[in-house]
């Protein structure tokens, strides 16, 4: 690759492009000299990052250049599987690493597509979205999963923050938020999606005074940057949250009437005997009390429903009782949210959070003085200026309070905190993050000029709730998927909520499992993409022996020999990294990780700062390869022009359809171009981004505060979950799996359930609760090879260490530097070295990153840190049955090591 | 006359090291190596105790200590207030790193790569290695030049370039008038052991 | 699962330039420089006192030089040596350079005008400038540490006075060594209990020294934790203050006090016992001071920021390539 000495040539370009070293997806611009890439940037001109970066980015030179990156294919020669089995790796050619994984999947082929399973890394989010969905589609199998990060983030997180923002998660609007709340997340401090551009708002608002209080165990980055730090019980947060909504209506009496009653289904009639909506008989609509005519309405009835601010309309019940229809008793929604909270009291609170009671009302109180409610702001729309309301307050969480099985409610719960008092989607509230509203790239040649892609808009549903214009997957938020006979592997299908789980796939009677619900076949080939699942799931040993050992054959496209190759895969295709490969669109699906705020939209793509070194191919390319051999060109070009619509906004016009009719066959540089192309015309297809990396065009500030701009509610009473539950209750049955779960928590009212952890019945010797937290220097498990951040995670006290309080350690015998095991009431432990500190709630342990490594193939990332997923259980008791989210944090005893 | 200087404002900074990393990638240091530096403290006792990063590099003194030890000459203050090594003159005694104060001074023996030794070596890693031995140099002393040889390019130093918090603020002292002059005036700008007497070039701001 | 081999949980503070050889450049700097001083005044005494004078010059400037050694074996350039006189302005290397220099051709002078009698006539106002050269010695490496603001352990002026009353015993012990390597026969009892005299009460006089030095370090919150160090370390409390310091001047003052009656030899079996306790303490006096040298933390808004104690790795070995 690199010129020798007689052809060198004297070159330093400096190449716009994409930085794939987590999910964030920032613009970088790297510099080549004569061939060797020797420097990366942020680039200033993409909005995702404006020229910041972060050490995981910078430290790209050390995953290019890395000796143990894989440069060929090989494969396995020892066929025993296991962990700590040698698979006797031998290098292969390409064509023989392609012949047989093809041959494979032809035969998967004919015995059954669906035992084909994908399994891909969260980290190449934007790569995903190609090779793999195109895969399903084309193939024709339903079964993927992306391991770890999915179930540790995102089936609560995600999806609920879908249901209430349409965005993958929520931030406050910090460039004018004045009181913030943080449950258990880093957002703004160094991690979650755009997180150099959260941590230069967040930074920003700090310097302007803006108070946050941090709920967390212990000193989290944004704990210690916090106005005040409130430590928390580990898995509580949902119930704080629902003491907080508790403080604030029954306590301070704060809530936004204009929001709840023309935002949210809070002013919707709700019939006492079951729970749901009274209806309008012609129209089958929800109804909503009108004070004025003093009579129910449907509730977009145009005197009773208000789109924008400006706009007038009578006012509606929020509380009360009224007969409709002849039902006597019919209250508001919001009142029964009201009375439902008041078991939350602040003492119950205290109890379970160990937060003082005092602390809980006073905080309640303080957010809702500062949401300001009833002020406004005038902002400069694409119709001239317009009138909505500024609430600078606002909450947010992530995987820290989400990691739990009362994960789904919890979320909601912290959530709802912003809609009582009006605080979504508006001037300095809560926002999503991912913003989904997007008004498009305004050019002359649009087909549609009134629909400019890429065009996100919500729509409501007939019951006036709102339904995502786009999303990541196909499945949306909101509606439920309606349950039905299971088809996947892990039964997903027949859930109604969220995309994939782990207990049924990682139960040692998976296959019992598949027999009882009747899916006829077995799984057969896996495919991986850049996960490491053995590391980023649950105890390693479930996953090798209950879940990946059931596989045939598995092949995987992966960058080192990982603990997830040695353990278990035939086959392993070197891939490029992101510096040596083609993205067309990474900001996008459905603004993955675009920046919140007024500053302008920017698509970016990823192009190769170098070919290929060695003999990596990128995955994409292998995909077309490999559905080439396999005879389905056709169908993969079909199923990628059908990824396109939902989540790159807008179907594809028909002259940029990727043609499947055998006429034509794509290199994947021309499939890049074709969106890039129907997206921003013609002057802006792969060429133009080659040259500038990204595209940039201004934010309507509509879009940004779309709240009051767009004819859509947000549920406060969660109706539609009663019909979810009956539904997968009523399914289960039919497969004689009554009580398969605990399907009473479709209900629309939300609570706080205990963690397996709070369970008081625990041994007494089990008296230490431990969770882990994301190091700001470290993504998924994929950096912890990357020696230049080892260096850094070695700098500090904390990445390599176990947190435990100095009277605690004291207590139990314990010194600085002492190796101690974590063992859990399952009997799984994990070792790590003390770090003593007092910045941690006293009966916690805090464990950083996907650390604890053990493959020889990765030297750098071996024997570094604690394994803390080893203790994580993914059974049914450690699932939520609301969102199948697992839980992440443990009950353990804890003991010193020889 | 231009007299650099910085500013790193601890209120803003989160310390996630993108600082310390950007240096490390501009200048290529090998391991253990940090011309740009982030020390964590913790003070207080639970509930009531806070944790704060302390970013650190070479603090480009006036009266620098470094300079005066330095028995060659190597050590120079170059126009603009920066305090350089010239690598030709250095003898490697290391005083300069026993009379730095703030501990900005670095010596290499031996370049070594980041990876295990007998790990082959990249085209990266000769590129490097070569640039270290003919910038910087083996077995004497180094440290932080501001990355003056990009000033005149309009190009910040790497640190601040990267920084996510937008927490430094590089600029020249001597202006009155400049971002970097103000931000030490209105926001309580300190210097790091001012009662050393060295005169310090780097500032922070208070974290809270 | 199988995780992590770490040393242990160590703190970096500790500065790790200045140690082996840069101790033993001091220690013997300061030893050479206080063998000629007995060397000096042995010679100023008369030619009663010329097996003193010889023993001394003998040792004084080779000591030195070995010493000069492994300063250049310390730098990381030792062929630009030359340059290092550069900064007699600001540097005390330049100056110590100067001064070892001075020193090293005086001495050597002198010890040729021993060694080959009518050769050359060393006067007396020559061997009195040599000696104020071996004192400048003797302090510079004090001065040396003194002069490093990073260190605030060592940025005292006990450090000079230290080394000098330390360079002054261990030079006479070195010099009783000589006396005793190069004729026993020749030594005088009563010489020897002259000399036993004023080394107990050097031994005295430096231990006061450490103590006023130690003292004072812990009264400075920044020097306390290297002082605390200093006084846990083993080898400074039994190698140094005990076996090096305390039993040589209780064997000198028992020699000068109570062995009236005692002949040359057995004097000198005792004064060889202190002597080579003697020098050992006097190089792990240096070592402790040395080893135990904590870079200063720096103050801020109320938090004290040193590096923090970390875990500490081992080089990653090499583990397995893929296969190629």
């Amino acid at each position: 690759m690199v010129a020798t000495n007689s052809t060198r040539v004297k070159e330093d370009v400096w190449i716009p492009t994409c930085c794939g070293q987590c999910y964030c997806m920032c613009g970088i611009k790297v510099r080549r000299q004569d061939g060797i890439v020797t420097e990366i940037e942020g680039n200033p001109d993409s909005p995702t990052g404006r020229g910041s970066i972060c050490p995981k980015g910078l430290a790209g030179p050390a995953l290019l250049y890395d000796p143990y990156r894989v440069n060929y294919p090989l494969k396995r020669t020892n066929p025993e599987k296991g962990l700590g089995v040698d698979p006797k790796w031998q290098r292969i050619t390409w064509e023989e690493a392609l012949e047989t994984v093809v041959a494979k999947l032809k035969a998967a082929h004919e015995k059954d597509p669906r035992g084909v399973y994908f399994q891909a890394t969260t980290t190449q989010a934007s790569e995903c979205r190609f090779g793999v969905i195109g895969f399903m589609k084309g193939y024709g199998t339903p079964n993927y999963w992306v391991s770890g990060g999915g179930l540790h983030c995102g089936n609560g997180a995600h999806f609920m923050n879908g249901i209430m923002h349409m965005a993958w998660s929520i931030i406050p609007d910090f460039a004018h938020a004045n009181y913030t709340m943080n449950f258990g997340c880093s957002k703004g401090h160094g991690a979650g999606h755009s997180a150099v551009m959260n941590a230069t708002q967040v930074a920003e608002a700090r310097f302007r005074g803006s108070k946050n209080i941090v709920f967390d165990p212990f000193q989290s980055a944004q704990a210690s940057k916090a106005h005040e730090w409130v430590p928390i019980r580990v898995g509580t947060d949902g119930a704080l949250a629902l003491g907080i909504v508790n403080a604030l209506l029954n306590i301070h009496g704060i809530w936004d009437e204009e929001y709840l009653a023309y935002k949210t289904n809070g002013p919707y009639l709700i019939r006492p005997s079951d729970g749901r909506y009274i209806r309008d008989k012609a129209t089958n609509k929800p109804l909503v009390w009108d004070l004025v005519d003093k009579r129910p309405k449907v509730f977009d009835d145009k005197s009773v429903n208000r789109i924008e601010y400006e706009d007038t309309a009578h006012e509606v019940a929020l509380m009360g009782t009224f007969t409709v229809q002849g039902v006597e008793g019919c209250k508001p929604g919001f009142e029964l949210v009201k009375e439902h909270v008041k078991k939350y009291t602040p003492e119950y609170v205290s109890k379970i959070t160990w937060i003082p009671a005092e602390t809980i009302v006073r905080i309640a109180k303080e957010f809702g003085e500062a949401a300001e409610i009833g002020s406004t702001v005038t902002v400069e729309t694409s119709k001239g200026p317009k009138k909505i309301p500024k609430r600078p307050v606002g909450t947010h969480f992530f995987r820290g309070s989400q990691g739990h099985v009362n994960s789904g409610w919890t979320c909601l719960s912290i959530d709802m905190i912003n809609h009582m008092v009006g605080a979504a989607d508006t001037y300095g509230a809560a926002m999503g993050l991912g913003a989904a509203v997007c008004g498009g790239f305004p050019r002359d040649d649009a087909p549609d000029p009134e629909k400019p892609k890429p065009w996100q808009m919500p729509y409501p549903c007939p019951d006036g709730l709102m339904v995502a214009g786009a999303w990541v997957y196909d499945h949306l938020p909101y509606p439920l998927h309606e349950p039905r006979p299971p088809q996947r592997l892990d039964l997903h299908d027949m859930f109604p909520t969220s995309i994939y789980n782990a207990f049924t796939i990682m139960s040692d009677n998976w296959f019992d499992l598949l027999e009882q619900f009747k899916v006829p076949y077995r799984p057969d080939v896996m495919i991986n993409f850049g996960s490491n699942s053995i590391m980023t799931m649950g105890n390693a040993e479930v996953v090798a022996e209950n879940f990946l050992k059931k596989f045939n054959f598995i092949f995987s496209f992966q960058l080192y020999i990982t603990e997830f190759e040695d353990a278990v895969a035939d086959i392993i295709l070197p891939d490029t990294c992101y510096l040596e490969r083609y993205t067309p669109a990474v900001s996008w699906p459905s603004t993955f990780s675009h920046p919140q705020g007024e500053d302008d939209w920017g698509w970016t793509v990823r192009q190769p700062a170098v070919e290929p070194l060695f003999e990596r191919r990128d995955f994409n390319v292998v995909m077309i390869d490999i559905m080439k051999r396999l005879g389905m060109s056709d169908k993969y070009y079909k199923g990628l022009n059908e990824t396109v619509p939902i989540r790159y906004g807008g179907p594809l016009e028909e002259k940029n359809m990727l043609k499947d009719d055998g006429s034509r066959e794509y290199t994947w540089e021309e499939i890049s171009d074709h969106l890039l192309r129907d997206r921003f015309g013609d002057k802006h297809g792969l060429e133009y981004f080659k040259k500038h990396g990204v595209l940039t065009w201004p934010k309507r500030k509509e879009d940004v505060y779309w709240k009051w701009f767009q004819d859509v509610r947000v549920p406060v009473y969660f109706e539609y979950f009663i019909d979810g539950g009956e539904k997968i209750t009523k399914l289960c049955e039919s497969f004689g799996a009554n009580d398969f779960l605990d399907w009473s928590r479709f209900k629309p009212l939300a609570d706080w359930y205990p963690c397996p952890t709070h369970d008081e019945a625990l041994p007494q010797e089990y008296d230490m609760y431990t969770f882990y937290w994301r190091a700001i220097i470290h993504c998924n498990s994929l950096t912890q090879q990357n020696p230049w951040l080892d260096e850094l995670s070695q700098e500090d006290p904390y990445v390599y260490a176990l947190q435990i309080h100095r009277d605690t350690a004291a207590k139990k015998g314990i010194k600085e530097g002492d190796a101690i095991w974590l063992e859990n009431p399952e009997g799984h432990r994990v070792k790590g070295w003390v770090a003593l500190t007092d910045g941690i709630e006293p009966n916690h342990i805090a464990v950083a990153a996907v650390a604890g490594h053990w493959c020889d193939y990765q030297p750098i990332a071996k024997d570094k840190g604690t394994f803390f997923n080893d203790l994580v259980e993914m059974d049914k008791a450690h699932t939520d049955p609301l969102t199948l989210n697992q839980d992440i944090c443990c009950r353990v005893k804890i003991y010193k090591a020889e | 006359m231009t007299r650099y200087g910085m500013v790193i404002d601890l209120k803003r900074c989160y310390g996630c090291y993108a600082c310390a990393m950007a240096c490390k990638a501009k200048n290529r240091t090998p391991p253990g190596v940090f011309w740009a530096r982030v020390l964590k403290g913790e003070t207080g006792k639970y509930p009531t105790v806070v944790r704060q990063a302390l970013p650190v590099l070479c603090m480009h003194c006036d009266d620098p200590s470094c300079q005066t030890v330095c028995p060659t000459g190597a050590t120079q203050t170059a126009p603009g207030g920066i305090v350089v090594v010239e690598k030709e003159k250095c003898i490697g005694c290391s005083y300069c790193k026993m009379a730095c104060p703030y501990g900005a001074r670095y010596m290499v023996e031996e370049w070594e790569s980041y990876f295990p030794d007998g790990a082959p070596r990249s085209t990266y890693e000769e590129y490097v290695k070569k640039e270290w031995e003919e910038k910087s140099g083996i077995g004497v002393s180094t440290k932080c030049d501001f990355c003056m040889e990009r000033l005149p390019e309009g190009r910040l130093p790497a640190c601040v370039n990267a920084c996510p918090a937008n927490a430094r603020t590089f600029g020249d002292l001597d202006d009155p008038l400049s971002e970097i002059s103000m931000l030490i005036k209105k926001g309580r700008g300190a210097v790091l052991q001012p009662e050393l007497g060295n005169d310090p070039k780097v500032y922070y701001l208070p974290p809270r | 699962m199988a995780v992590g081999i770490v040393k242990s949980r160590v703190e970096r503070q500790v500065q790790e330039e200045w140690k082996g050889l840069v101790a033993i450049y001091l220690f013997l700097g300061g030893l050479g420089a206080g063998a000629y001083f007995v060397a000096g005044t042995a010679a100023l005494l008369g030619e009663g006192w010329a097996h003193v004078t010889t023993a001394g010059l003998y040792l004084s400037f080779p000591v030195v030089c070995i010493g000069m050694l492994f300063l250049l074996a310390h730098l990381g350039k030792p062929m630009r040596a030359f340059l290092s006189a550069s900064k007699l302005g600001s540097s005390w290397i330049s100056r110590g350079v100067v001064i070892l220099t001075i020193f090293i051709v005086l001495s050597f002078i002198h010890f040729i005008g021993v060694i080959s009698p009518g050769s050359i006539e060393f006067p007396a106002a020559g061997v009195i400038l040599a000696m104020l050269f071996a004192l400048f010695t003797m302090l510079y490496t004090g001065a040396l540490l003194s002069g490093s603001k990073g260190y605030p352990f060592w940025n005292t002026a006990a450090l000079p006075v230290l080394f000098m009353i330390s360079g002054l015993l261990t030079g006479l012990f070195l010099t009783i060594i000589g006396m005793a390597a190069i004729d026993s026969s020749l030594i005088g009892a009563e010489q020897l209990r002259v000399m036993a005299g004023v080394g107990g009460t050097l031994a005295v006089i430096e231990l006061l020294v450490i103590f006023f030095f130690l003292h004072s370090a812990t009264r400075v919150r920044n020097s306390r934790e290297s002082a605390k160090r200093m006084m846990g370390k083993g080898s400074f409390i039994f190698g140094d203050l005990i076996l090096g310091l305390i039993v040589p001047a209780i064997i000198l003052f028992v020699m000068y006090f109570g062995m009236a009656e005692a002949d040359a030899a057995t004097m000198t079996n005792a004064a060889l016992v202190a002597s080579v306790l003697g020098l050992i303490g006097g190089f792990l006096l240096r070592y402790a001071i040395l080893s135990t040298g904590m870079a200063t933390s720096l103050d801020m808004a109320g938090f004290q920021f040193r590096p923090i104690a970390k875990l500490d790795f081992e080089r990653a070995p090499i583990g397995k390539l893929p296969p190629e």
